[in-house]
Formats: C-alpha cells, structure tokens, sequence
C-alpha cells in the first residue's frame, strides 16, 4: 500500500475530489421518510403554491430534497389523479401526476426525476398496500430496495430511493412474504416507456405498467434545447412533461402556462 | 506483535465517502494495473493515462453505489474500465464525464508523467519476456533463479530448504542466468 503512485498528480486530483465531496455529506441524513400524501408523469413545475404535504426529504451528492404531495393542476391530468412533486435544491420543483395504486396495478405514479442532469436521480411513487419494499433494478448492475410507508391521508404506499441517473430501470414490487406482486419497466429497453397495461403485455411483461418510470433528460426553454445545468445557472422554473422539461424564467409564468386545479 | 491486516478493497471503497485517503490507497492499490490495461489495448501512455483517470473518477464519483457481495470492487473497477474503453473507441475519445461530475482539476499529463507511465509498459514487456524465459528453464535452475534472484533470498536458505549443498545452488543460478542472457540477447537480435 505504501508503493509510490506512477501517476501521484492523478492520485492527488482524485483524492481532492473525494475531500471535496466528502466535506457536505459529513452529517448527511440518507432518508427520513415520512409519509403523508401522494398518480402518469405528466407534468413538474416550479411552483410550490399549492397545497402540499411533505412526505420525505434526502440528500444526493448534488444537493438536497424533499417530497411532498400536491394539488392536480388544472387540465394536465384525469380526474382522480393524484399528484407528487420534488423540491431540489438549486433547481427548483419538478411535479408529476397520476393514478392511483389499486390490487389490479399495484404500482401507481411513478416519478423518475432526474435532478440537474447529474449521477443520481430520485426514483419515487405510489404502490398498493400489499406492497411492502420495492426494489429498483437499473442496467449499471445495481440493486436499491427500500421499504413502503403506509400513509393515512394516501392511497396505498408511499416509497422513495436514490438511483444512478444511467439508463433505464425496473422496478419490482414485493409483498410481505417475499413474493413478487409486480414489476414495472424493463432494463436494457432502448424504446419508450410503457404507456398502458396493454403495452406492457405486447412488450411481454404482463405484470408491469409504466406510464412515467423514465424521466426525460431534455430541457427546452423557450422552443430550445439547452443544458441541463443552465435552467440551474439561470434558476428557471421548469415544468416536467413526458419527454422534455419545459423551462420558464419565473414560477408565476410556469404556473400561468400550468394552471392548477382549485 | 500486532500485525495490522491489509484493509480490502471493498472496505476503501467504503471508507472512501468520508475518509478521502482510503480512495488514495485505493487508486495505488489499482493504478499499475489499470495503466496496463489501457496500455496494452491501446498502445498510448497519453491515451492510457487518460482512461485511467477517467475510470478512478468514475469510480469515485460512485463509489457509495457499490455493493459489497454481489461481486469484487476489482471486477466492479474493470467493468467500469471495459465500459470506458468501449465507449473511448465509440466516440474516437477518451470521455471526460465522470471528471466533470466531480468538478476535478484536468489532470496535466506532462513528459515527465508520460515517461513514467511508458517505463511501466518498458517493464511490464520485461518482466514478460524474462518470466517467458524463465519458463524455459530447467525446472531445478528455475527454481534456484527464481529464490535467489526474484525473492532475494540467500544461498544458504535456499540450499537449506532444498536440501542440497549451497555450491549446488550457485551452479543452478549461475547456469539460468546464463541462458537468460543468452535468451535476452536473442530476444534483442
């Protein structure tokens, strides 16, 4: 172990960089779930003017969030949706909407978000009470599980983790004893994500349904493609579609292209 | 006598989110022979460097991600290498993504680091030509070359362990080095 690097600048870089990111995650709390409310991707916004109840908060290596549920913007979901959305520091919020969890499709909205572009991205949603840990699967060979929350003011089950932001992922829902209720996404899928329970039987995984496990990794503002990090520089408010973050300058200009419902 | 075990690579790679040096020694423990992997595929100590920078900052960057059981941090190292490699030759360029994730300094390759970094390679070709030789020796004079010239060990130990005279042990030697340096002189021609 004492043998001198070859390249001792490079060992002095990385070392460094591993001081620097050592130094913010020193007393870095790694989940504190606690749940309270929580339905397809659809949309995310930069507005936290609704009414919302913090469900969980957490770290990654580029920052810090929380979770909370949110109302139903106007228009931008079916009714009965439910809504969840994602505060990031440095970047804003991000929302997405969707159905409910039930017996018959035990994972619900499914958020994806991917952050600011970096090495991690948030991964959380919404399954069916018999759904107790949740396991996510991504094609960089990693497992990530973590364990349901009941909520009273929820349907179903609220569940959160940190994922690498690196290709697509599966996510496979267990119940109590271990059994496998179901599973939604499929890595190493290069085509979009499931849409429909239909869908999902065509492509061959009858247990899953997927209408928002891949977030979108574009970022338009103003009718242009820009980088990820410059909505951060600039701090605009960008809104989460299907396939593209829609940015705006302010909040109130994301919330007047977004109005939500009452 | 405490004798202190060496730490494993898994427990570097989770050591290394909140004591930085454990992903030093990490590095150390890994750096040659990632240097090697490079410079054999790719015949650039400029172009080897690089990757290996960019493989130690990728694994840096998600170390925390690691698992420990489902597989060696060495294997996990070399499937992010293979990975880098393969996208390097996709691209025609050596990626710098996980570099900028981390925010770190540009590493400044200059002709000294590159003169190491050859020297390796320079080496690593004579270590295999003369373990080639070697292999065609004798397997008494192998022996004997390999106890007293590689492990530096003394005639007399040697001879002890063998079980047979110290002057016995100096011909062998004698004789396999002898047609080693016949067998570099060849491999030179």
């Amino acid at each position: 172990m004492s043998e001198r690097a070859v390249l001792p600048e490079l060992e002095h870089l990385l070392v460094r960089a591993a001081r620097r990111r050592a130094a913010p995650r020193a007393n870095r709390r790694r989940w504190i779930l606690a749940v309270a409310a929580a339905g397809m991707l659809l949309a995310g916004g930069a507005a936290a003017a609704a009414t919302h109840v913090f469900l969980a908060s957490g770290e990654t290596a580029g920052g810090t969030f929380t979770i909370e549920s949110k109302r139903v913007p106007v228009g931008r979901a079916a009714p009965g949706s439910i809504c969840l959305q994602l505060r990031f520091s440095g970047r804003g919020t991000a929302y997405g909407c969707g159905s409910r969890p039930s017996r018959s499709q035990p994972f619900g909205l499914v958020i994806a978000d991917p952050l600011d572009g970096g090495d991690e991205r948030v991964v959380y949603g919404l399954v069916s009470e018999a759904v107790a840990r949740v396991k996510l699967r991504s094609a960089v060979d990693s497992e990530i599980e973590a364990v349901t929350e009941p909520n009273e003011e929820l349907w179903g089950r609220f569940f959160s983790m940190v994922a690498p932001n690196d290709g697509t992922l599966q996510l496979i829902g267990y119940g109590a004893g271990g059994q496998i209720l179901a599973r939604l996404g499929r890595i190493g899928s290069t085509s979009a994500p499931l849409r429909s329970k239909a869908e999902a039987v065509r492509r061959g995984d009858p247990a899953g349904f997927a209408p928002g496990v891949s977030a979108p990794q574009s970022y338009m503002y103003k009718g242009e493609l820009i980088d990820p990090a410059l909505s951060g520089r600039l701090g605009l408010a960008c809104l989460q579609e299907r396939a593209v973050f829609r940015c705006y300058d302010s909040e109130e200009e994301a919330e007047a292209a977004h109005p939500q419902r009452p | 006598m405490v004798s202190i075990e060496p730490r494993s690579d898994e427990d570097l790679l989770a050591a290394s989110e909140r004591e930085p040096e454990a992903f030093g020694d990490f590095y150390r423990r890994h750096e040659r022979g990632m240097l090697l992997f490079f410079l054999r595929r790719t015949s650039s100590a400029e172009v080897a460097a690089d990757l290996t920078a960019e493989v130690f900052a990728a694994a840096l960057g998600s170390a925390h991600r690691f698992r420990p059981g489902a597989k060696p941090a060495a294997a996990w190292l070399y499937g992010i290498a293979n990975y880098k490699l393969a996208s390097s030759y996709r691209r025609g360029r050596v990626e710098e993504r996980a570099r900028k994730r981390l925010q770190a300094e540009p590493l400044i390759l200059t002709d000294d680091a590159l003169e190491r970094v050859e020297a390796l390679a320079d080496a690593e070709r004579a270590r295999k030509i003369v373990s080639d030789l070697l292999e065609q020796l004798p397997p008494d004079q192998q022996e004997a070359v390999r106890a007293h010239v590689l492990d530096e060990r003394p005639y007399k130990e040697i001879a002890t362990d063998l079980e047979i005279s110290q002057a016995v042990v100096r011909q062998r030697v004698s004789r396999g080095l002898r047609s080693l340096r016949a067998g570099l002189g060849e491999e030179s021609a």
